[in-house]
């Protein structure tokens, strides 16, 4: 679809790359923030990502794959402001636009508080994979090639982020009560 | 409060990652088209430099230019009495425009013009440099478009900064290629393998040359000296094997700059005062003409 738009990128049009980061905007910012869990963050990763795209668009030898091919800088640079982001220390509830969750009815709040912590302590490796999986419906197998990495590395991040949820969820129904003061 | 059932771990994980922002705002999308500017499309890896965008409408405007250049030539040209006389056009085909006549103040991104002192305040080491004339080698085209930005991509303020990053990278871009200036960047440990790690950028001329030395599969030349601000500077050619990275897009790390297999470059440690500015060359080989050209931009900087 995207594909006269990247040759003309690639020849150094602007406005072809302006179009491409129009049409794939809002899916690199859905990743993102599902990734890195801030607005702020993923703003800064989307950036970068486009960016490194454009100054890297003409090493892209298949014109087809530019939107794995960006969603994998996309990852890099999530996994940069993920090394950065000791220096944040803003609340999650204070970014998440209000009513986001009310056509969520499997989750409970409390049950939502505690896979957010959960997830927070993943490593941005697992997370990727978590998102990959779950959010873009990818397989294994296509979430291996999208972030370049083995089936089996792919396979095993989704087990134990998996495993990390799961854990979180029943912890949380072995507790009496949830204290939103427990550090994340 | 229960937890769910195992079987709808899946779900409650979907359910979790549904929520959340899914739109970019006009905000970071203009900020990324004003990124698009002032940053160079990197070659493929056998051609490491291309010239950085340039619309359409510049080189049809460029082009009509120098058409009407070249017709008012011939007709002054073929007039009686006519020839070249004092204010003949230097060597080069290169026509300095309108100078300013002292340091110019720093647009986030413009051209250059020859002859002309400009200040790179915005650099995290202020310093003031005359363009050098393109005699040398340099092709007439495009000769007044010699552009410079202030800041390369991840200095640039990013679109949560409340203020401006450290802008640690500055950039001319000409004809040929371009030249960076980097300080306190991060850099590749090993320039041969950039996906290997960092290091944080060398702080004296000699730790430059130990970083060039242990890069493995690198070629580097005795370094040559060249007095910059009252200084001894040091410069080195390297080339990379072809066992260097080569690889679609960026590698993994947060260093501003990589190389990649088979290109040639100039690396110049310039000290300053207490640190040392590291100054690089891209371009197409043979970059006699850049690095001549870059060696002579150097001699005319003075750091603040």
């Amino acid at each position: 679809m995207h594909r006269a738009l990247v040759d003309r990128a690639k020849q150094g049009d602007e406005d072809a790359f302006a179009a491409l980061t129009s049409a794939t905007g809002d899916r690199c910012m859905a990743i993102a923030y599902r990734i890195l869990r801030d607005v702020d963050l993923a703003e800064d990763a989307v950036q970068t990502a486009f960016v490194a795209a454009w100054r890297e668009l003409r090493a892209l030898r298949d014109p087809e794959r530019f939107e794995a091919w960006l969603h994998r800088l996309l990852v890099n640079a999530c996994y940069a402001e993920a090394r950065r982001r000791q220096r944040r220390t803003t609340s999650l509830f204070a970014l998440t636009p209000d009513g986001a969750f009310a056509a969520d009815e499997i989750l409970s709040v409390n049950n939502r508080d505690q896979l957010e912590r959960g997830f927070r302590r993943l490593p941005p490796e697992q997370r990727a994979v978590l998102v990959f999986h779950h959010y873009l419906g990818l397989t294994l197998p296509e979430v291996a090639d999208r972030l370049g990495i083995p089936v089996g590395t792919a396979k095993s991040r989704l087990h134990y982020a998996s495993a990390a949820l799961r854990a979180a969820l029943e912890a949380d129904a072995r507790l009496p009560g949830i204290s939103k003061e427990r550090p994340a | 409060m229960s937890a769910p059932f195992p079987r709808d771990h899946d779900r409650a994980v979907e359910a979790f990652l549904e929520a959340g922002p899914d739109q970019l705002s006009d905000r970071v999308y203009h900020a990324i088209l004003d990124d698009l500017r002032r940053t160079p499309q990197r070659g493929r890896p056998a051609a490491p430099w291309r010239f950085p965008p340039v619309s359409r409408s510049t080189i049809v405007g460029a082009t009509l230019a120098v058409a009407v250049t070249l017709a008012g030539i011939a007709m002054f040209a073929t007039q009686p009495g006519s020839g070249p006389g004092p204010s003949a056009a230097p060597p080069g085909g290169a026509t300095p425009t309108a100078a300013p006549s002292v340091p110019a103040a720093q647009p986030a991104i413009g051209s250059l013009a020859i002859g002309s002192e400009y200040r790179a305040t915005a650099f995290a080491r202020p310093f003031t440099f005359t363009v050098p004339n393109p005699a040398g080698g340099f092709a007439a085209r495009f000769d007044a478009d010699y552009r410079f930005g202030v800041c390369d991509t991840k200095a640039v303020a990013g679109p949560s900064a409340q203020t401006p990053r450290s802008c640690g990278v500055f950039r001319i871009t000409v004809p040929s290629g371009a030249a960076t200036f980097h300080y306190a960047s991060t850099l590749p440990a090993d320039l041969c393998r950039p996906q290997d790690g960092d290091r944080s950028q060398p702080t004296t001329t000699d730790a430059v040359g130990a970083w060039l030395a242990a890069s493995t599969g690198v070629t580097v030349s005795a370094p040559t000296q060249l007095q910059v601000d009252g200084r001894t500077a040091l410069a080195w050619d390297v080339t990379l094997s072809a066992a260097c990275w080569s690889g679609d897009g960026s590698p993994p790390g947060d260093h501003l700059v990589w190389f990649n297999a088979g290109e040639h470059h100039r690396v110049y440690a310039v000290p300053t005062n207490g640190a040392v500015v590291i100054v690089l060359t891209w371009g197409d080989p043979p970059l006699g003409a850049l690095n001549d050209w870059v060696n002579r931009l150097l001699a005319t900087v003075s750091f603040e």
